[in-house]
């Protein structure tokens, strides 16, 4: 593992998503809908590529203050190349795209990404 | 005075765009009208009102305004000119009338002041005034209700005669004036005029006699009084009548307004509804919203559950290695000390310690526990895994987001159901402000009182003039004591003026006595030959001829199902028009919506014999064409079809 990251950082299409999902009501800080991405990611077993353009987004402290998701990550993650937070940023990029993606066809509904990651994750 | 209607001439009314003639004259009695819902019968329907009588109401009783009626298609293309003309036969007498109206000036018209509108009337090809007296004439519009008629609101008849209001005695006198009861109401008029006018020449002879001068002095006095205590009657019956029926547009005005505030009623119900989902709404998200904040845990759970079990494992397989290697050292210790005391820890004989085998022994297991992997390491590791993994707990988020989703689920189901009703309502409320009705209501109530008032002076001016007329013949026999035989005999004519006005007045009473029984007795005959419930005995009329259904034990049957309703309905009307003294064409919109095949038969065979001329605007499901018009086939005239070609625009075919 390289050193840890200081920032949390997000592409402009996820900002897009968390800003209008928090806008409609769905999440009440956009921190939320990152880290239900972050969540979504590691069920489905997916993660974007590494080299996606992105702009800071939160301090390390305000994102995962009692370093959860660093410890998730370290466990499920422990061959991925970079930093714990790098790969959340990799797997939030993932989650919140298909989160955008369910949302901009109308279909969001959060019983269906818990049902979904629950049947990938029975299947893997 | 048969009235029939030979065409009606359309110019961009409702969904007809440009010019469409219907065609209604012929031998035969029928002419339907086929088209499906909103394709524009009821507007054909409506063409008739409005050139008769100006104005269109839409089902609860609105006026629809002018700019509605015109076609919008036209409109859009900025063609704002509408007219109806019906061509009308009366007693041999060709009659062609035509309503029409355009925009006073440039632009889209928006209130009915908008419009400039002109009424021709021509009786056999020439101009004549226009006057409503003249157009009322052709089909009054006090009896309109029982010639043009809303098979949708036939229960209205029932309805409003079983009320106690004006509305009840408006439709009981238009139903005596078709029935002809006016006929006896004129007559006593006339003889009121012979009296007085057998009256004075008695006078105008007594003065010349010297005997009974002061007498006809007398009597012209009574006289004059009693002409002034009419005159005075007169006016203020025409005072009664003008606010009774002002009294009867505000009843009908409050009626629709009871209708109102219970749309009002119900929309506040919606309202209230709405306001109380969007609270409900806003909670379930407001819980969702908290509920998705460490959702991402339970997303996550289930693969770190798989990876604490594989940490376990290899928890368990490290444990057993390190088993292992502790009963490895425990060996490899024992035989070591037993080598270097020389004795056996059994039996104490001393042992040769220079044995190949010994050394093969603790060979072998050295070599073994050096085999055995360092597990502390990996142990370390492992268990500060176990740690990492089972602090991540589920939070429960799935299972209570699912019941909050099924929820606002329902809620927008419910919205979307409610928030359409909420804008059907507040359509239909448009233009209806409340201190328009609160307005109304207080004149209602100001001219109650009003005729109340009026009712009491002409009781009292009726039986001072009842005073007078005593008098005044106690005054006429005075005349004929001192006169000579010219006024005895003279006196003898107004005394049989008196008596026929009498007659008049009983034959009126007994006039609507056989009315009533004869309209029960057709109307009956007429629901007997029309219901497929046999035991019923028939219907009894009441004095303001509502009919109610009897029982075959006699009694009346309280609750009447809608489609019974229209049956009664259409009983009353057959039983009206067959006993009209005026008779006219009659035009039934949907008149078979609420009515069984059985029903919808039994009334297909009776409607020819109902008028001269019967028009039906039917839609698919009331009538098919092939099966159920078969039986009266030979009766129709012609057929039409209403064909929809937009949303705006329909045009009238004929059907061969």
């Amino acid at each position: 593992m390289m050193d840890e990251n200081m920032t949390i950082r997000y592409s402009d299409r996820s900002q897009e998503i968390l800003q209008s999902l928090k806008e409609e009501g769905l999440i009440g800080e956009m921190r939320d809908g990152f880290r239900l991405g972050i969540g979504l990611a590691i069920a489905s077993g997916v993660i974007a590529e590494r080299g996606i353009r992105m702009k800071t987004f939160l301090n390390v402290g305000s994102f995962d203050g009692d370093g959860t998701i660093r410890n998730v990550i370290l466990e499920l993650y422990p061959n991925e190349p970079g930093t714990p937070y790098e790969i959340a940023e990799r797997l939030a990029e993932a989650g919140v795209a298909e989160i955008g993606r369910l949302h901009d066809n109308d279909q969001l509904r959060f019983t269906d990404l818990f049902a979904m990651a629950s049947r990938t994750s029975e299947s893997t | 005075m048969p009235t029939s209607l030979r065409r009606i001439g359309l110019v961009n009314f409702g969904p007809y765009r440009g010019h469409q003639d219907v065609r209604l004259d012929g031998a035969k009695p029928i002419v339907v009208v086929h088209g499906a819902n909103m394709s524009g019968k009821t507007s054909l329907f409506n063409a008739i009102r409005w050139a008769l009588y100006g104005t269109v109401k839409d089902r609860i009783g609105q006026d629809i305004r002018r700019k509605h009626l015109v076609n919008k298609e036209a409109a859009k293309r900025g063609d704002w000119k509408m007219s109806v003309t019906l061509a009308m036969q009366q007693n041999g007498t060709e009659y062609e009338l035509t309503r029409a109206i355009q925009p006073r000036g440039p632009g889209e018209p928006s209130v009915d002041s908008d419009f400039d509108e002109k009424i021709f009337l021509q009786r056999d090809g020439f101009h004549v005034d226009a006057r409503p007296s003249e157009i009322n004439q052709l089909l009054p519009e006090r009896i309109a209700r029982f010639f043009l008629f809303d098979g949708e609101q036939l229960d209205e008849y029932e309805r409003l005669l079983a009320d106690k209001d004006e509305q009840a005695a408006t439709i009981r006198d238009s139903i005596e004036d078709i029935l002809g009861v006016p006929a006896l109401s004129n007559a006593i008029a006339d003889l009121r005029i012979n009296h007085r006018e057998a009256a004075r020449r008695q006078q105008n002879l007594a003065r010349k006699d010297q005997a009974a001068k002061v007498f006809a002095t007398i009597a012209a006095n009574l006289d004059r009084e009693i002409e002034e205590i009419e005159a005075d009657i007169r006016d203020l019956q025409k005072q009664r009548e003008d606010l009774q029926y002002r009294q009867s547009q505000l009843a009908e005005r409050l009626r629709l307004t009871a209708a109102i505030e219970s749309e009002m009623d119900r929309l506040d119900l919606i309202r209230a509804q709405l306001t109380q989902l969007d609270l409900e709404q806003q909670d379930l998200s407001e819980e969702r919203r908290a509920r998705l904040v460490d959702a991402w845990k339970d997303l996550v759970v289930p693969r770190l559950s798989a990876r604490l079990h594989d940490v376990q494992q290899s928890l368990e397989r490290n444990a057993d290695t390190a088993r292992k290697a502790a009963e490895l050292r425990t060996r490899l210790r024992q035989l070591t000390r037993i080598r270097e005391e020389g004795n056996c820890p059994v039996c104490g004989s001393s042992l040769d310690r220079g044995n190949r085998r010994w050394s093969e022994e603790v060979s072998s297991l050295e070599a073994e526990l050096r085999a055995v992997p360092d597990a502390v390491g990996d142990q370390a590791e492992s268990l500060q895994s176990v740690r990492r993994l089972t602090s991540v707990r589920g939070t429960g988020a799935p299972e209570a987001i699912r019941h909050i989703e099924r929820r606002l689920l329902e809620i927008r189901t419910a919205r979307a159901d409610l928030t359409l009703k909420r804008e059907e309502i507040e359509e239909r409320l448009r233009d209806h402000a409340d201190d328009e009705i609160a307005r109304s209501r207080r004149e209602y109530d100001e001219i109650t009182k009003e005729i109340g008032v009026l009712e009491e002076t002409i009781k009292a001016r009726v039986l001072e003039m009842a005073e007078k007329h005593a008098a005044a013949a106690a005054n006429r026999q005075k005349i004929s004591k001192f006169g000579g035989p010219e006024l005895e005999r003279l006196n003898r004519e107004v005394a049989a003026y008196d008596q026929l006005i009498a007659v008049f007045q009983a034959a009126i009473s007994q006039l609507r006595d056989r009315l009533r029984s004869t309209v029960e007795h057709d109307a009956t005959t007429i629901f007997r030959q029309l219901t497929t419930d046999k035991s019923y005995r028939g219907l009894r009329i009441s004095p303001t001829y509502a009919l109610t259904i009897v029982d075959a034990d006699g009694d009346d049957v309280p609750v009447r199902a809608a489609g019974a309703e229209q049956i009664v309905a259409l009983s009353l009307i057959g039983a009206l028009n067959k006993n009209a003294v005026r008779r006219g064409p009659i035009v039934m919109d949907t008149p078979f919506g609420r009515l069984d095949p059985t029903h919808r038969e039994n009334i297909l065979k009776f409607v020819p014999t109902m008028a001269d001329q019967v028009t039906l605007l039917v839609h698919a499901g009331e009538v098919d064409r092939g099966r159920d018009l078969a039986s009266v086939r030979t009766k129709i005239e012609r057929e039409y079809s209403i064909v929809k070609k937009s949303s705006n625009e329909s045009e009238i075919v004929v059907l061969e």
